[in-house]
């Protein structure tokens, strides 16, 4: 019965409910989009291609576990950790196992290309094959695909120089082979270990089973034989199956990962805000349609039914904007992902899973939130006394229930504690509070949304009254129409503080970055690395060139940490050379300490950043508890703490610490400074060590090198302003259903007189009120939450571009205009049109 | 001029309501809006009693608590003291939802405006407190009921294609549909011009005639009010005078001494 209601109200009159199906179409897109991302990341799997034929892979398993049972964490690492090359012998040894085939992979270049390269024993791993192909690489030789030989312009016989993690080697070419999906070049298997960089060290063990093992009892029996070997850190991982592609794929576990941690989590933060903007766009069409609920309440509706009534409305409503939203929900998702590949989030080739689990779940999840938002906007209207009710709309207080202030009131104290956690956490988990910091204020902001508004009405009066008639009548329409007002503003306020406070944040992290790094690189030339990285002998040789006094590679890596139960990453660079030479290359800005004591050997040494030394209460000349990038346990000494983190690393290692524990240790830049003036010759020699594919970049103008920042920033961008925008959307639906549901009150004004232009001039001073308020309170919770975090983030105070500011104000003014304009030029035509009358 | 049905004797003041015949009695009742300094006494120990069959009109200055009297009458509102009774019903103490099955099953309304649900046909909105009950209504009684008040070829139109009386007769026929012990009317010709007005009060009287209906109808207009059998006057919430089939003149004249003296005098004229 309840059902009939509700849908006639829909067919009859499908305008009053036109806010809430724009609120649930957007609201599905984003739903859509993040239940994508995350059915992706679930169902990511990879088809083995060069383990296809392997039976069973071992390998190191690529995740940190740290705790027991429920408190257990894991850290997926961002590759995979090797295995040592001597387990082959163990492994051989295990009945069942027909082959054993160590599997190695590099980049290296040659000239200006980039290689992929492999051991020859790979060959034993084609389709077809048994063994290892014929007249393989002997050492210091290589065999090149013919497509790599014709691009290099070799041939057999002839010598080449290549570039590789292990270093550079002068190799000889053997021969030419061609096998579909193999790498550019093979080594010879006594080679391949080192010319990845990891010498007695291999990628994974592929195993062949004998005839009649099958693949399942070979695992048992490796299982079985591995216990209690001694393996990598993180343990041995043994496989089957499509696991195997997730071995061979290099940046697997990551890419997974991510694609969780996107749908997962910042699908959790947007379903919060879209979840918000449905629950008050909800309520404002449920009170704007007051005088019919309290007539049904009059006439005999139990209060349950009008909360059913509503709740099928919306539900009805969701029903046709949900699926509505799936398929931009599916472009948006697409593109992300594209864009996300290009940037090197993702693997390369990832597809976005568009199976139509993710899709029903969006559907359910939005009318599920449209229901809860009706029943939540239905239960004032069907508590309230029909006779109050009946007064009550034609003159909306602003009292609020005792719920909301005490819900409101706790959300504001709530938010205190949060902004204080979120100041004392470093780093990205820090930035992530803020988000909930935001999140709780504006939820407090809504719920108390009419008291504000009366706030408001009552700053802006003395104002408003200076503009004549139509400014007396604003300051009138929003003291005696909190509610309206408040609804107003809400919307608006959270796009100004999602805008603000993301902005700002990442505007006032990238400056921090950018000037740090300014500061901290006092070297003269910067060599930047290719994609295949520079070998870390490098700055050996490169030292030992005339003129140059130091030159300081960079090992990139990270260190993890335990903070609030999790594994934290945290950036880590390890640094080649003598200690004492780092200070003509590289000032970090220590604070206490010395950077001259950061050697190797023992129980290492580290250098922290002081906000993360703060964070793990570390003080100099005691040990610090790091997990290294193969998930290593490392207990190195502070030798000192300094300023300049985020323009280098967080923490500080001697490359010799940090080299062991990874994957792929190569530098990604080199720090050179020369004894006198730089000359171009310097350049040149230098050049021609690190080689074609390495970017050489000198002094300019202001004798420092001119080195970009590549910011890692774009997607916190991303989705900063896709809140940003989702908010907009609502508060401009929110202007608008506010205004369209003036009709009476404009043709009243019509008939006491009151000129088109006065009636567009209330419009603009209200318009202008409530962008003023958003403003005002935009600003104040993103300052507020932007203060403690950026001070967690960077140490010093936030730093607002003053374009973007000028942008998010100059945005929200024409905003809070245009959307109270347009829909009240399209009012004042239909008063004059003689819509003006008793019937509704 | 004609005359009307009485039903009661000649009463001139509310005399507590015999509960046996009353169908809707109010006693001792008081309703008081806000606290402290700012409370608004909307009504002042009213005690009346409406007997089955009777047409009843309310009227008073603006502000002199009639929508108040109604709503507490009606089991819209909760007065703040005294008790009221519908059909032998205390409403004291009953929930909210029982309030509500009281009004949808033993009470009929009528409102000065926005009667009807917008969206539902007249014949859907007749057949609406049927269908709020649970109960089966079919085309039949909603073409029963708007042909009592002549509109059986209108029941396919939504309100905005009605005039404002065709409305306020659908809102009878809505009010009547479910047989109820009691119609309230506020104000229901207030928005409606002469003629039209006419109609719609014949139609009240009809069913209290033919019916044996018993209407309640809050009005400020003195001609509406003489069709009612009798008049009780409201003044700054307090009873003031009590009719019975007063003329036109007599309740103009008791209308303007309420409104033009000042309260005190006016109410001491009454009393005398
Ligand atoms: N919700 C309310 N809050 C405060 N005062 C009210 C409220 N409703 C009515 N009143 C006051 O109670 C008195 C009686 O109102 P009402 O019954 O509407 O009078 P009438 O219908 O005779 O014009 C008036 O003074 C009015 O201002
Ligand atoms: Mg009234």
């Amino acid at each position: 019965m309840s059902n009939g209601l509700a849908r006639a109200s829909i067919r009859f009159r499908p305008t009053a409910f036109a806010g809430a199906f724009v609120a649930l179409l957007f609201a599905s897109v984003v739903v859509a989009a993040s239940a994508l991302f995350l059915q992706s990341g679930v169902t990511l799997s990879a088809q083995p291609v060069r383990y296809a034929d392997a039976a069973v892979v071992v390998a190191a398993d690529d995740q940190v576990r740290r705790g027991e049972g429920d408190w257990e964490t894991t850290l997926p690492l961002a590759q995979r950790p090797l295995v040592d090359a001597a387990l082959a012998d163990r492994l051989a040894d295990v009945p069942g196992v027909a082959a054993v085939v160590p599997d190695v992979s590099a980049t290296v270049t040659a000239g200006t290309a980039t290689w992929s390269a492999a051991g020859w024993s790979r060959t034993a791993l084609e389709p077809g094959a048994t063994t290892v192909a014929d007249a393989g690489p002997r050492t210091g030789q290589v065999v090149l695909a013919p497509a790599a030989a014709a691009a290099a312009v070799v041939g057999v016989g002839d010598r080449l120089e290549l570039r590789t993690p292990g270093g550079t080697r002068s190799v000889t070419v053997a021969a030419l082979r061609d096998a579909a999906g193999g790498p550019d070049v093979w080594v010879a298997d006594a080679d391949a270990a080192a010319v990845a960089g990891h010498p007695g060290r291999v990628d994974a063990f592929a195993l062949r089973a004998t005839e009649g093992t099958s693949a399942a009892q070979l695992r048992g029996a490796v299982r079985q034989a591995l216990a209690g070997v001694p393996g990598p850190p993180t343990g041995l991982v043994v496989v089957t199956g499509d696991e195997r592609g997730e071995v061979e794929t290099a940046g697997f576990g990551a890419s997974k990962e991510t694609l969780t941690a996107i749908g997962g989590s910042l699908g959790g933060v947007l379903l919060t805000v879209a979840l918000f903007v449905v629950v008050s766009t909800t309520s404002l069409a449920v009170e704007q349609r007051s005088r019919e609920l309290a007539l049904l309440r009059a006439i005999g509706a139990t209060p349950r039914q009008l909360r059913r009534t509503v709740a099928t409305e919306a539900a009805l409503v969701a029903f046709l904007a949900a699926p509505l939203g799936l398929v931009p929900g599916l472009f948006l998702a697409r593109w992300l992902l594209g864009e996300m590949t290009a940037r090197g989030y993702l693997l390369p080739g990832l597809e976005l899973s568009t199976g139509p689990v993710a899709l029903l779940v969006t559907v359910l999840v939005v009318a599920g939130a449209a229901v809860a938002a009706g029943l939540l906007a239905a239960r004032r209207p069907a508590r309230i006394r029909p006779a109050e009710a009946l007064r009550e709309a034609s003159l909306a207080g602003s009292r609020l229930g005792p719920a909301r202030w005490v819900l409101g009131l706790t959300a504001l104290a709530g938010s205190v504690p949060l902004a204080i956690v979120s100041a004392t956490v470093p780093g990205e988990l820090g930035m992530g509070l803020a988000a909930t910091v935001v999140l709780t204020l504006l939820l407090a902001i809504g719920l108390l949304g009419p008291v504000v508004a009366g706030a408001v009405s009552r700053l802006a009066r003395p104002v408003l009254d200076r503009f004549g008639a139509p400014g007396r009548l604003a300051a009138a329409n929003g003291r005696t129409n909190a509610r309206r007002l408040g609804s107003a503003i809400t919307p608006l306020v959270m796009a100004v503080a999602f805008a603000g406070t993301m902005f700002l944040l990442q505007g006032s992290v990238d400056r921090a970055t950018a000037d740090q790094r300014e500061a901290a690189v006092v070297a003269d030339t910067v060599v930047s690395a290719g994609p295949a990285g520079l070998p870390v002998d490098l700055p050996a040789q490169v030292a030992a060139l005339p003129g140059v006094g130091a030159a300081v590679g960079v090992l990139p890596a990270s260190v993890a940490t335990p903070a609030l139960g999790e594994l934290m990453p945290h950036t880590a660079s390890g640094l080649t050379g003598d200690p004492a030479l780092l200070s003509r290359a590289l000032d970090v800005g220590v604070r206490d300490g010395d950077l001259a004591a950061l050697r190797p050997g023992g129980d290492g040494t580290v250098a922290l950043d002081v906000l993360l030394a703060d964070a793990l209460d570390a003080r100099v000349g005691e040990p610090v508890e790091l997990i290294t990038p193969d998930g290593a346990t490392i207990r190195p000494t502070v030798v000192a703490r300094y300023d300049r983190g985020l323009g280098v690393a967080a923490a500080l290692l001697p490359a010799e610490t940090l080299r062991p524990h990874l994957t792929t240790p190569v530098l990604s830049e080199l720090l050179v400074r020369h004894d006198g003036p730089v000359q171009p010759a310097d350049l040149a020699a230098l050049g021609t060590v690190t080689g074609p594919a390495a970017q050489v970049a000198g002094p300019g103008p202001d004798g420092a090198p001119a080195s970009a920042l590549t910011s890692d920033s774009w997607l916190d961008v991303v989705f900063a302003a896709g809140l940003a925008g989702f908010a907009a959307i609502a508060a401009a639906n929110t202007l608008v259903m506010i205004t369209l549901a003036r009709r009476r009150e404009v043709g009243l004004l019509g008939m006491v007189g009151a000129t088109r232009r006065q009636v567009l001039r209330t419009a603009r001073l209200e318009a202008l009120v409530v962008a003023g308020a958003a403003i005002g309170l935009g600003s104040l919770i993103a300052w507020g939450t932007l203060l403690p975090s950026v001070h967690g983030a960077t140490g010093a105070g936030p730093y607002v571009p003053p374009a973007l500011a000028a942008g998010v104000l100059g945005g929200v003014v024409v905003l809070a205009l245009v959307c109270t304009g347009v829909p009240t030029r399209v009012v004042l035509h239909g008063a004059r049109a003689g819509a003006v009358g008793t019937r509704e | 001029m004609r005359t009307w049905r009485r039903t009661r004797g000649d009463a001139t003041t509310g005399d507590g309501g015999s509960a046996t015949s009353d169908v809707v009695s109010l006693t001792g009742v008081s309703r008081t809006y806000g606290s402290g300094d700012s409370t608004v006494h909307a009504l002042r120990e009213v005690t009346v009693g409406m007997p089955r069959g009777s047409f009843t009109a309310v009227m008073g200055p603006s502000g002199s608590g009639k929508s108040t009297f109604l709503q507490a009458a009606a089991g819209l509102d909760r007065p703040t003291s005294g008790s009221v009774r519908i059909g032998g019903t205390e409403l004291t103490g009953l929930s909210e939802d029982e309030l509500t099955r009281l009004r949808r099953e033993r009470i009929g309304f009528v409102f000065q405006s926005f009667n009807l649900l917008p969206s539902l046909t007249a014949a859907e909105n007749v057949l609406l407190p049927l269908r709020l009950a649970g109960r089966p209504a079919g085309r039949r009684d909603a073409q029963a009921a708007l042909d009592r008040v002549g509109l059986g070829a209108h029941g396919h139109r939504r309100p905005a294609e009605l005039s404002g009386g065709q409305q306020q007769r659908v809102a009878i026929a809505r009010a009547l549909v479910s047989r109820p012990d009691v119609v309230f009317g506020d104000e229901p010709t207030g928005a409606l011009d002469s003629g039209t007005a006419a109609d719609v009060l014949g139609l009240l009287r009809g069913i209290v005639d033919a019916e044996g209906a018993t209407v309640v109808m809050v009005t400020h207009d003195p001609l509406a009010a003489s069709v009612a059998d009798r008049v009780v006057f409201l003044a700054d919430g307090a009873l003031v005078a009590d009719l019975a089939h007063p003329s036109v003149h007599e309740i103009a004249d008791r209308m303007v001494a309420l409104t033009g003296g000042t309260g005190a005098l006016a109410v001491a004229g009454v009393q005398r």
